[in-house]
């Protein structure tokens, strides 16, 4: 995937140029479509998150315990029943773990960072899901050629407490999958994101109190949209900060409706994060809506960043998407080598910055000042070039291989691993 | 083409200070109200002429346009409006400075593609003040190719402004 990403956006380059010269909309005119400063909600879904009850327990599962009972961990999941759980003792499990056919299956470690699934720079993902409503929980994976924790094609999934670090794509991931949650997890040193939900709309999904950094960027979110929530969590250090993005190399584009909530964005232009396709397109940005429409950025402090904090562009692929009615409110943004608050041109209108506590603006009509245009092209020229520094192979990089280990004393294990019944993955499902 | 001041003639920027050497005021500085206007005449020789309506009216909009692009362009340093104003004021007067309508159209054109060909420099300079290794992000193909790409650009009105200062290109070969 990528590669072929990669691909797509080199059409960036011809394309861009346009854009450049087309500054399309005005941001006056969205402040009347959206009158109270309310943005978002354009879409078929809404972008926010309604309340869920928290996931019931299993009432009647068996335990599969490794290395007590199994040799492996996938001899345990093979072994295992709906609503079982495998528990898996401190150890370095040198395998690869695929979940084809057990449902409602929970794989939990009993210590986060003493249960750690090796994939010695040769196996392809730690844990691979395609059964639904299947949870993991507490376990570190490491050193894999594709994903870290991979959820594809599921109704129901969670993945709670995990630690993926120096993965060659993604650290834990979700790809045309609906209803799930990411929590309490940490990511770091992987060449596309650290967390990423995509192709899904709606998702139903919540990425909340994660942590992501050293990645080429911090959430990836291509096309994903609907009832998806990120918030409450911590995105630092990668090239690029938060990045819903429209692609037509997945299906259903553009990218319609998140809500990226209360989160802590900062320094995300680390030159020396590993990356191969996408991310060095968006260093140097905090929260970065590439092509995304009726998205809701609510209450986030973002801070230190070499290009823009919080910024809206276009995204060339087969189709130009232009940014469209999102909404940026109350959000905190300082310290921005550019500007903190940014909107590309072209643009197709309803991008509304509202009450944004910010020092700069590109342009200034963001930030209360006036403007002729409605996006800025130097935006979109910032970025356009990044792109082609990455596509000419001059882009600065870091090895995934190599990257710098997660701070262990600082991850949470789960409370009574060892002990608590396995839940359902999500609940309040419709 | 510009209605000459008094003891400006057509002799343009300088004019006025000859003039003043012609009578001796202004070496012995015996007035100082003339020693004054010396030294306006030096800095400011605008004074030296004026220009008619249509002419004043392309410097005006030659020196928004411009200003608002040295603002555009200096945006990412937080001196948008200084950038305005310098940029407004200083080829606003650069232009009127010049004596005929012709070479005030050309200047414009010759601003506009400097200020064109500044863009890859002053995005570079964005870059450098903002990140702790600016050479691990410059001087790659992407930044040849940016400086390609703009200073192609800059060509078009350089040469429009060439083309308006020094009339045909063509005929002039031929002579």
């Amino acid at each position: 995937m990528p590669y072929r990403r990669r691909d797509v956006l080199r059409s960036f380059g011809a394309v861009g140029a346009g854009s450049l010269a087309a500054a399309a909309g005005g941001v006056a005119s969205a402040q009347e479509q959206y009158g109270d400063g309310e943005g978002g909600g354009g879409g078929d879904y809404p972008p926010g998150q309604p309340p869920r009850g928290d996931p019931r327990p299993y009432e009647d599962y068996a335990t599969h315990r490794v290395p007590e009972d199994y040799d492996t961990i996938q001899a345990a999941v093979d072994a295992a029943e709906p609503e079982d759980l495998v528990l898996v003792g401190p150890g370095v499990y040198e395998e690869a773990v695929d979940v084809r056919e057990t449902p409602r299956l929970t794989i939990r470690g009993t210590e986060r960072n003493e249960v750690i699934l090796d994939g010695g720079f040769e196996r392809e993902d730690a844990v691979f899901v395609t059964a639904d409503d299947v949870v993991v929980e507490n376990l570190t994976a490491r050193h894999y050629t594709r994903n870290g924790f991979f959820w594809t094609g599921v109704s129901g999934y969670r993945g709670s407490y995990l630690t993926a670090y120096n993965n060659r794509l993604y650290g834990v991931y979700a790809f045309d999958s609906v209803h799930g949650t990411f929590e309490q997890s940490y990511a770091s040193g992987h060449t596309d994101s650290g967390f990423y939900v995509g192709q899904c709309a709606p998702c139903h999904a919540v990425v909340r109190n994660v942590r992501s950094e050293n990645n080429a960027i911090g959430y990836s979110g291509t096309n994903a949209g609907g009832y998806l929530t990120i918030r409450d969590s911590v995105w630092r250090h990668n090239m690029g900060g938060i990045v819903p993005n429209s692609l037509d190399t997945e299906a259903d584009p553009p990218q319609d409706a998140a809500r990226i909530e209360n989160n802590l964005v900062e320094s995300n232009d680390n030159a020396d994060a590993p990356d191969v396709a996408f991310g060095y397109a968006a260093f140097g940005t905090g929260i970065n809506v590439a092509g995304g429409r009726n998205n809701e950025v609510v209450g986030n402090t973002v801070r230190d960043h070499a290009n823009f904090g919080i910024v809206l562009v276009p995204m060339i692929d087969q189709n130009l998407y232009r940014p469209k009615g999102n909404l940026v409110r109350g959000n905190t943004v300082s310290g921005s080598g550019r500007a903190d608050l940014a909107l590309g041109a072209p643009q197709a209108g309803g991008n509304v910055f509202v009450d944004n506590d910010a020092d700069s603006a590109r342009p200034a009509s963001l930030n209360g000042g006036s403007s002729l245009l409605g996006g800025d092209p130097w935006v979109t020229l910032v970025l356009l070039e990044q792109f082609l520094q990455l596509d000419t192979g001059g882009a600065p990089r870091g090895d995934w291989r190599s990257a710098p280990e997660p701070p262990f004393d600082e991850l949470e294990s789960m409370p009574g691993a060892a002990s608590v019944p396995p839940r359902e993955a999500v609940r309040g499902r419709s | 083409m510009g209605a000459g001041g008094p003891g400006a003639g057509e002799a343009g920027p300088g004019g006025g200070e000859g003039a003043l050497e012609g009578d001796g005021r202004g070496e012995e500085g015996s007035g100082g109200g003339e020693r004054v206007r010396g030294f306006a005449d030096r800095v400011l020789p605008l004074f030296d002429h004026t220009h008619d309506s249509g002419t004043t009216a392309i410097v005006v909009a030659f020196a928004a346009v411009l200003g608002l692009l040295a603002g555009w362009l200096v945006a990412d340093f937080g001196v948008r409006t200084l950038g305005f104003l310098v940029g407004a004021v200083g080829t606003g007067y650069l232009l009127y400075d010049q004596p005929t309508r012709r070479a005030v159209v050309a200047a414009g054109f010759y601003s506009l593609a400097a200020l064109v060909a500044a863009v890859p420099v002053v995005y570079e300079l964005g870059l450098v003040v903002a990140v702790d290794d600016p050479l691990r992000h410059l001087l790659g193909v992407a930044d040849l190719l940016l400086f390609v790409a703009f200073w192609l650009l800059a060509s078009v009105p350089a040469l429009v402004g060439y083309r308006i200062e020094s009339g045909p290109l063509l005929r002039r070969l031929r002579r």
